[in-house]
């Protein structure tokens, strides 16, 4: 038999007497004392039939049922190559990860050198890669379970621990944060945001509360709970415990992510903060219901707003009165009421067309008619008739008819009130106002007017 | 020197290394498929679940492998051949500069080592399976940790 045959021969007896573990004392008789064996899934080189018992064992402990068989093998002098392929179920620990009952199925290629009928040098590659993702060791790259795996460490790890490094370790180098109102980029600016967030809420933890993944995004809904114990969004240190809700959506590319589109309840956030007040008045917490004594205890604490006829502070402009009858500081700013008082053929001194972002409007009429133009359209509006304006619904009202009329005007939330007094100020001049005076109030109340009532603004 | 002779097998493992993987021009490389290659060659590396099967899309992954690392460089560090078959250990070195894996270009440079083994038939390679160190190049690229 040539030394090739021979060699090939010891190769086969190798897998089945030594590596599949049917016969473990051939390693004194197969292996040379000086033999090296080198492979890059596990850290050290093993030396000799001692390194060889070391192996065997760590990878029959590892996978208890490990099964080599030889797919393709050739030879040539002393070296022998083979192509093998591989099954197992991880049972126990393996390069520090624990056991998952997964079983896997790879393959690798194995360079002996024989010398008298020994294997003195065994440098061996196998799908190392692979062998980890099957049992589950490390994540499967670029999977929306691998991904989802990864948004989850990386709130974890970069939010909640804080890890030196994990910018650069969770996000590409053009990596692009997106939430209303900033846009930073590469892990200098995830780092940067950190820190802002960090300085307003230092004990901020977050809590991912649900996570979906397709292709290459995931989108992660998640909590954040701290308290205000810095400066944040503007606001100086409040001490108050807040918790903020949001939807990240990551794109996510080989394992690393790429995007953070992330929109949050800003608002709620701030009113926590008692930065802007809560819709329904002031401080107050929704709450269930108020047990009695607690609600006798408050009664003391309540005032009632009663105005008696022609009580409420009055402004006269263009021949229209402006009675102001319950302003924001009444209601914790959750709405306000006007009366106005319309002379006849008040057509020309009417505001033009316009539509408000931050507030709703709503107009009883109590006398005479009022005319609505709604969207470059007029309505009627007698006596006893009710018109609520949505935001952004381009409005204005006059009275054409020779009859005095008066309206009611509700604003949620207030703002309205201030904005019809500083106009009403404005107007009672004698010389005629400059438009740019008019125009910042305008916009100091969020109100827009327009030249085209076409259509609806966006 | 006859076709499927050791000496021939073991040439065109050469061959390949320098003038197929190693190449800076890609029509260069192409033409040394053509020759090398029979045209239903098949490659096989577990980074590629089905392979990748003829010679035109073996093209297309090495101008892959191109558009990821152009500086990228293979040498032999030993070699074996039989008469049907071959044998190559070898070392990679090359700049990432261009999406691998899926991984976008980080600029580092990486090193790989792996085993190939060629088939041969009528003169030209009918196979090679590649095993290389995927996992300790994704590592390199910051992918695991």
């Amino acid at each position: 038999m040539s030394l090739e045959e021979t060699n090939k021969a010891l190769v086969r007896r190798y897998f089945d007497e030594i590596m599949n573990g049917n016969n473990p004392p051939a390693v004194d008789e197969l292996i040379a004392p000086d033999c090296v064996f080198t492979i890059p899934t596990l850290p050290a080189p093993f030396y000799g039939p001692a390194g060889y018992r070391d192996l065997v064992n760590l990878l029959r402990t590892a996978f208890p049922d490990l099964l080599f068989k030889v797919e393709d093998e050739m030879a040539d002098g002393e070296i022998v190559v083979d192509r093998w392929s591989a099954t197992g179920t991880s049972k126990g620990q393996f390069n520090g990860n624990a056991p998952t009952g997964k079983t896997f199925e790879i393959e690798g290629i194995g360079w002996y050198r024989l010398k008298d009928g020994k294997f003195v040098e065994n440098r061996v590659n196998e799908d190392t890669l692979g062998l980890l993702t099957q049992i589950g060791a490390i994540p499967e790259v670029g999977t929306p379970q691998a991904n989802q795996a990864l948004a989850k460490r990386f709130f974890q790890d970069f939010w909640n621990e804080n890890k030196p490094g994990a910018a650069a370790q969770f996000v590409t180098g053009d990596f692009l944060l997106e939430v209303p109102g900033v846009q930073l980029r590469g892990p200098s600016g995830l780092e940067q945001w950190g820190n802002i967030i960090r300085a307003g809420l230092p004990d901020v933890h977050f809590t991912v509360n649900e996570t979906v993944a397709q292709a290459d995004s995931v989108a992660v809904e998640w909590t954040a709970a701290g308290t205000q114990r810095g400066e944040l969004m503007g606001v100086p240190p409040t001490n108050k415990s807040v918790t903020l809700n949001a939807i990240s959506v990551f794109q996510v590319a080989n394992g690393k992510i790429k995007k953070d589109h992330s929109v949050s309840d800003l608002l709620g956030m701030l009113r926590q903060m008692g930065a802007v007040p809560a819709p329904g008045g002031g401080s107050q917490q929704p709450g269930g219901p108020v047990d009695s004594a607690e609600l006798m205890a408050e009664q003391g604490k309540l005032r009632a707003l009663v105005l008696t006829p022609g009580q409420g502070d009055a402004i006269r402009a263009l021949g229209s009165t402006l009675t102001t009858l319950v302003r924001g500081k009444d209601t914790g700013g959750a709405w306000s009421l006007s009366h106005i008082t319309v002379p006849p053929n008040f057509v020309a001194q009417a505001q033009p067309p316009h539509y408000h972002t931050r507030d709703e409007e709503g107009f009883y009429v109590l006398q005479g008619t009022i005319t609505f133009n709604i969207n470059g359209k007029d309505v009627r509006a007698s006596a006893g008739s009710f018109v609520k304006f949505p935001r952004h619904l381009i409005h204005k009202f006059y009275n054409p008819d020779a009859t005095p009329a008066a309206i009611l005007v509700l604003g949620s939330p207030s703002g309205i009130e201030d904005y019809l007094i500083e106009v009403y100020q404005l107007l009672q001049k004698p010389a005629s106002p400059e438009p740019a005076k008019m125009q910042a109030i305008f916009e100091k109340y969020g109100q827009y007017i327009t030249l085209t009532t076409s259509t609806t603004a966006a | 020197m006859p076709a499927d002779s050791k000496e021939a097998n073991a040439q065109m493992v050469q061959r390949y290394f320098t003038e197929v993987l190693s190449s800076a021009s890609l029509d260069k490389a192409w033409n040394s498929i053509d020759e090398l290659m029979r045209p239903d060659f098949v490659f096989r590396i577990s980074t590629i679940p089905r392979g990748v099967r003829g010679i035109q899309a073996y093209k297309e992954f090495l101008r892959g492998l191109k558009t990821a690392f152009p500086d990228g460089v293979f040498s032999i560090d030993k070699h074996m051949a039989e008469t049907t078959r071959a044998a190559a250990r070898w070392n990679f070195r090359g700049t990432h500069n261009g999406e691998f894996l899926g991984v976008p270009p980080t600029k580092k440079v990486i090193t790989d080592q792996g085993i190939d083994i060629f088939h041969f038939a009528g003169g030209k390679i009918t196979d090679i399976w590649a095993n290389e160190d995927a996992f300790g190049l994704l590592k390199q690229l910051g992918v695991f940790h």
